[in-house]
């Protein structure tokens, strides 16, 4: 008897499996310790595998291609939330940056901006030149902003 | 069209009809040897489910059929183990789900070989289960258990024989 294995083992176990046995083998077989534990552990087993659950027992395909579809979507929205949460750190401190900078160079920069004086007609209405210039560079500045949010989102 | 012949032709590039018959030709198989690997029928569904999910999300292009099947076993397999460490280490795995009552009549043997079985690791398990119950080469099983050739070849030795020595102790009892 070999230590690891038998050469007509492959022949045995094919043998145990399908109950066909090639001539001489079921002799070679009860006369060898390896291939006695081959047959005793496949016919063991063949009787446990014929337990197999049928496809249709199983959960389906398609319930599986979807579980994994979202599983992978949630996974990329977890990765990519570090770089969103940077985004919008970013954002924020380059409006504090510039809200800063425009409140500490205010007073130099006003005598630079030309204010305009007297009054504008806006839809009919007079109002003082001023007030409209402002309300006209606010608009502009939000209208940057919201530009802004816009590309850095589409990145 | 033979699910064999439709995997192979669309290895290359997965759709879900190809998945579907990947699962088909695969899905019987796998679930038998996680029931008898993890030893309890509740946890087939879900290692099954969670296996092909590694499987889809981990995969590579290409992959022939073969490679897809042992992908999948080798997964079920982590799965399995893990399960088991974590339930060794909170001490309450102690032995396989056998059989409530002791067996009255089981002509088949399969709670001799269930029980024998439940005295066996879950690696030992799934080595015997593999070579004999599904007649998976050395080289089959060493992918599907993340082993090498040399060392399944050993390992199979032991646990064949531990098999077949409680099986002749469940059938003298």
């Amino acid at each position: 008897m070999r230590l690891m294995g038998c050469e007509r083992e492959g022949a045995v176990w094919r043998g145990a499996r399908t109950g066909q046995w090639g001539p001489g083998l079921r002799e070679h077989a009860a006369g060898c310790g390896i291939c006695r534990e081959v047959v005793a552990v496949t016919q063991g087993l063949a009787a446990l595998r014929e337990d197999a659950p049928a496809l249709e027992a199983l959960p389906g395909a398609r319930q599986i291609w979807w579980r994994a579809g979202w599983l992978r979507s949630k996974q990329a929205e977890a990765a990519i939330r570090p770089v969103q949460r940077y985004r919008r750190f970013a954002a924020v401190g380059v409006a504090a940056s510039v809200l800063a900078a425009g409140l500490s160079y205010w007073t130099s920069a006003a005598h630079w901006i030309p204010v305009p004086q007297g009054q504008w007609t806006v839809f009919g209405l007079a109002l003082p030149a001023a007030t409209v210039a402002l309300a006209a560079v606010a608009l502009a500045g939000l209208a940057v902003l919201f530009t802004l949010r816009a590309v850095l989102a589409d990145d | 069209m033979d699910c064999s012949v439709a995997v192979g032709k669309a290895a290359a590039r997965l759709d879900r009809a190809a998945f579907e018959a990947f699962y088909a030709s695969t899905a019987p198989a796998l679930a038998g040897y996680i029931r008898r690997v993890a030893g309890e029928a509740a946890a087939v569904e879900d290692v099954l489910q969670e296996a092909f999910c590694r499987f889809l999300h981990g995969r590579r292009e290409g992959m022939s059929e073969a490679q897809m099947r042992g992908y999948v076993y080798r997964a079920a397999t982590t799965i399995i183990y893990d399960q088991w460490r974590r339930k060794r280490t909170a001490e309450r795995f102690t032995r396989l789900e056998g059989p409530a009552v002791a067996a009255a009549a089981d002509p088949s043997g399969r709670l001799d070989v269930d029980r024998a079985l439940g005295r066996m690791s879950p690696r030992e398990r799934a080595l015997v289960w593999l070579a004999y119950a599904e007649g998976a080469t050395h080289a089959e099983v060493a992918d599907a258990l993340g082993l090498s050739p040399l060392s399944v070849r050993v390992l199979l030795f032991r646990a064949r024989r531990k098999l077949a020595r409680l099986l002749r102790k469940e059938a003298a009892t």
